[in-house]
Parts: C-alpha cells; sequence; structure tokens
C-alpha cells in the first residue's frame, strides 16, 4: 500500500500469467499455421488454428466479465485490442475452412480461386494476429519499456519461432525428411532474427528513459535476468542455433535428427514463452513526476 | 465551451490526505482503492531538507490515452471533459490501467471490504454504485458537479489548495488563481493534455 503513495518505479502488475499465455498460444498459433501454410503441411494448420483458439480462451479466463466479451469488437479504430479481437476472429474462421476443406479433400480445395482466397485471408490475418500484441503493448505511453517499434516485429520473429518450434515437433511425426535441411536453415534465419531483434531492442532500452533503462536492468541483471538471458537466449536462441547448425554440417538424417530436432522445437517454444513473460513483467511505470523539479 | 479542471496549488497543500478521505467517504472505495492520492517524498539534505506533498488523481486527459485503448467503449468523455466508465460496458480487460501513465486507475479482482467478511451499512450502500472486477477511477464527483455542487476533495480541503472550474473561461476562479504562477501539468511530454494543472 505504501507504494502507492511515494515516487517509483512500479512494475505493472495487472497483466499476468493469463495474458502472458494468450500473447504466446495465439500468436505461436499463427506463426505455426503461416509456416504449415507455405510448407503445405495440413498438421501444422490444425494445431496452430487450435493453439490461437487456446490462446483466446486463455483471454476470456483473464476478462474480468468474459460474458461481455463480444464486446471488445467494439473500437476498432482506436483499440488494439478490438483489431487483435477481429484478426483472431478472421483468421480462425477462414484458416477453419481453409485446413478442414484440405482435410476432407474437397474438391474446391485443388483447383478453385475462392479456396486460394480465403487462405490468402487466413494468411494476413494470421501476420495481423502475430503482430497485433506487440501493439497492445505499444499503446501504453505511461510504460517507456514497451514504447518501441520493435516491439511487433520481435513479436512477429517469435511468433515464426514457436510456430518453427511446432512444426519441429510434429516433423519426425510426419517423417518429412526431405526438408530437414531447409527447415533446419528455416529456424537458424529466425534463431539469428531472434538475436539480432533483442540486441537492437535492449539497446533503444539504454538509450531511452530512466524506466526503461530500469527494465533493461531487470531483464539483464535483476529480477528477469535468469527467464530472459538464461531462457530465452541462451536456451531459445543459442542453443538451438548450435544444434540446429550441427545438423547441417553433419548432413544428419531424420531417424538420427529426430531428437535433437525435437529438443530444438521445445527450446523455441519455452523461449517463446519466456520472451512473452520477460517483456510483460518488465514493464514499469515511469514515475509521475521527477524529485527536485519545483 | 466548457472544458472542466483542476488546479492544485502545491503551496497551500499540507498533506492533510483530507482529499483523500473525503474521496472515499464521498465515493465509498472499497480498500486499497484510492481515487485520490497525496504523494509524499523528500527532498534535500539535512539541514536544508523538506517534505513534498503532491496530489494526484485522474487527470481527465483531453487525448486521454486510457479512452483511446478501451475495445469497448466503457471509457468515454463528455463535451466538458470528465472522463467517466460506463461499469456495464467495461469488461475488465485493463488496457486501461496499464495505458494510465499516471498509474490512477483501479482495477477490483474481488469485493474487498474494511472489516473481514462483513459489509457495513456505509459499505453496502456504496459498493451498489459499482460491481467487482471493473475498472474505477476519479470521477471528478460527476454527481455533485452535475448539481452545480465543487468535487468533495475541493469542498474538503482546508488550505484551499484546490480549485475547481471551467478552464476555457478566462474570468473563472479557475483560471485567476493561474495567473502569474508557474503553472505545469504532469508529463507533458506525453501530449495527453491533463485537465489538472499544478502550481508550483
Amino acid at each position: 500500500m505504501v507504494e502507492e503513495f511515494t515516487l517509483r518505479f512500479k512494475a505493472q502488475e495487472e497483466w499476468g500469467w493469463l495474458a502472458i499465455l494468450d500473447f504466446f498460444l495465439a500468436g505461436g498459433g499463427a506463426g505455426l499455421f503461416l509456416i504449415g501454410l507455405f510448407l503445405e503441411v495440413n498438421l501444422a494448420l490444425l494445431f496452430g488454428l487450435g493453439a490461437t483458439v487456446l490462446g483466446a480462451l486463455a483471454l476470456l479466463l483473464d476478462l474480468g466479465h468474459p460474458e461481455r466479451f463480444w464486446r471488445a469488437i467494439s473500437r476498432p479504430g482506436s483499440s488494439w485490442i478490438s483489431r487483435g479481437v477481429i484478426l483472431v476472429t478472421v483468421y480462425v474462421v477462414c484458416g477453419t475452412i481453409y485446413a478442414a476443406s484440405r482435410a476432407a479433400g474437397l474438391p474446391w480445395a485443388t483447383d478453385s480461386t475462392l479456396y486460394g482466397v480465403v487462405g490468402a485471408i487466413a494468411a494476413i490475418a494470421a501476420v495481423g494476429v502475430m503482430a497485433y500484441t506487440g501493439f497492445v503493448l505499444v499503446d501504453s505511453p505511461g510504460i517507456p519499456a514497451w514504447q518501441s517499434a520493435l516491439l511487433p516485429v520481435q513479436f512477429i520473429v517469435f511468433s515464426l519461432l514457436t510456430g518453427a518450434g511446432g512444426l519441429y515437433l510434429l516433423l519426425p511425426v510426419l517423417g518429412d525428411a526431405g526438408r530437414l535441411q531447409a527447415l533446419a536453415w528455416v529456424g537458424i534465419g529466425l534463431a539469428c532474427g531472434g538475436l539480432v531483434v533483442l540486441a537492437a531492442y535492449l539497446v533503444g532500452l539504454y538509450s531511452s528513459t530512466s524506466a526503461a533503462q530500469q527494465a533493461a536492468r531487470d531483464l539483464i541483471q535483476g529480477r528477469l535476468a535468469l527467464h530472459f538471458l538464461g531462457v530465452v537466449v541462451l536456451l531459445g536462441l543459442v542453443v538451438p542455433l548450435i544444434i540446429l547448425g550441427y545438423l547441417i554440417v553433419a548432413r544428419a538424417q531424420l531417424t538420427a535428427a529426430a531428437p535433437a530436432l525435437m529438443v530444438t522445437g521445445a527450446l523455441f517454444i519455452v523461449g517463446g514463452l519466456l520472451f512473452r513473460y520477460s517483456l510483460i513483467k518488465a514493464g514499469c511505470y515511469e514515475p509521475v513526476w521527477q524529485r527536485g523539479l519545483f | 465551451m466548457t472544458r472542466l479542471g483542476m488546479v492544485i496549488d502545491l503551496k497551500r497543500c499540507i498533506g492533510c490526505y483530507g482529499c483523500t478521505m473525503a474521496c472515499k467517504a464521498e465515493n465509498a472505495t472499497p480498500p486499497g482503492v484510492f481515487w485520490n492520492r497525496v504523494l509524499v517524498w523528500e527532498e534535500g539534505k539535512y539541514p536544508v531538507a523538506r517534505q513534498v506533498y503532491f496530489p494526484v488523481q485522474c487527470n481527465h486527459c483531453q487525448d486521454a490515452p486510457c479512452k483511446k485503448v478501451c475495445p469497448t467503449g466503457a471509457t468515454s468523455q463528455r463535451p466538458d471533459g470528465i472522463v467517466l466508465i460506463d461499469y456495464n460496458k467495461c469488461i475488465g480487460c485493463r488496457a486501461c490501467v496499464t495505458a494510465c501513465p499516471y498509474q490512477n486507475r483501479y482495477y477490483q479482482r474481488e469485493t474487498r471490504t474494511y472489516y473481514p467478511g462483513v459489509l457495513t451499512p456505509f459499505e453496502e450502500v456504496g459498493y451498489a454504485k459499482f460491481p467487482p472486477k471493473v475498472v474505477t477511477k476519479c470521477n471528478f464527483c460527476v454527481h455533485r458537479v452535475d448539481q452545480g455542487l465543487q468535487p468533495a476533495c475541493v469542498q474538503t480541503c482546508i488550505s484551499k489548495a484546490r480549485t475547481f472550474g471551467d478552464l476555457d473561461n478566462p474570468e473563472s476562479e479557475v483560471s485567476l488563481v493561474m495567473r502569474n504562477r508557474h503553472v505545469f501539468r504532469l508529463r507533458p511530454e506525453l501530449g495527453t493534455e491533463p485537465s489538472v494543472y499544478y502550481l508550483g
């Protein structure tokens, strides 16, 4: 209670694990869907859609009044949450039609322009679902650590990483040996992208306001260092890079590489979850006034 | 056009917390919810040290970030500038709580009482006004203002540190007290255009 009555950095406490799960499952599911769409892996489409629906359920549980959830589409002109709800709805509806038609082997899924259009709409909405959570955070001017144009980019990169992780877990089940090298390269590219955007984000934090610098200190050497440096960076990006690099250099076959791929996939997924946790928990408010100014 | 706002003279504030208590009494806010706070900190070093009292509340910003992020339209602004929350529309997503740079919004996860497990008659009447699991904040005592009265914090201030009125009227008391004084608002760099002004 005392902290309400003095000047200090105050960590945001409103958004916790349920919001983090929503950000993770919705974004990661969209990432898996998108990768599955381009690589034509039907199982990935279904798992991706399922994850996003689970994320939406987590968001519903997080609401104070979930029975009024339908009101959340009322302000797409100004609110990123409204836009996000609409994007998730479009993506799930179009994606389900697209994936279910293909899974059921319906004739229109082979040579119909309309089918392609439905897939394209689902893909565009999926990109929106990956990015919108970043924009939701950017809309909080009181939390300088979230005032970065890189945030939506980071959420896209880590959603794709999570999606790639899901695909790595599915690959041994699918037995798709022909694409092993290509998939390893995709993972390497995304992990390198993740390292670059995180480094750029941290540099931005250190050159911003005092609350942003406090967030950077929390991430690098403070209360979130284990989550961020230990899990997101080391286990979620560096270790997978080493494993995938080894698989490429050793020209490993799928049978031999399956356990390593599954470990890599699991690391991508855990890293994706802790990335969202670290970023949301690092958010702290700038004090409303600075000492000594009057 | 009327634009309601408040001026708080920091040289008059004595840190009595009368505004905090008047607000709680008027609006029956539950434990832990303070629509009106007085921040306190120390400045300087002995022997030249002092304690600073700094009252804060919802700034009823003209370009309110809380209104922008609200996905349901529960947060709205009247033509006179008062920012209000419709508790029947609020879904409890707390986007407005994180968006408010002044940390003046409160979300109640559960109904808390001042005496464990027991609602006093005052609480029974007061808590009926706003349900749990919605976001609440200062509303400039809109129910009093609409009757031509002053907000409770202004009415109760023993040192007359608070003045409330029409900021657009150059002859109103709230405009007059700002003349020839050092006037500032909180976090002006954010462009939220608060309707609460401070005299330093």
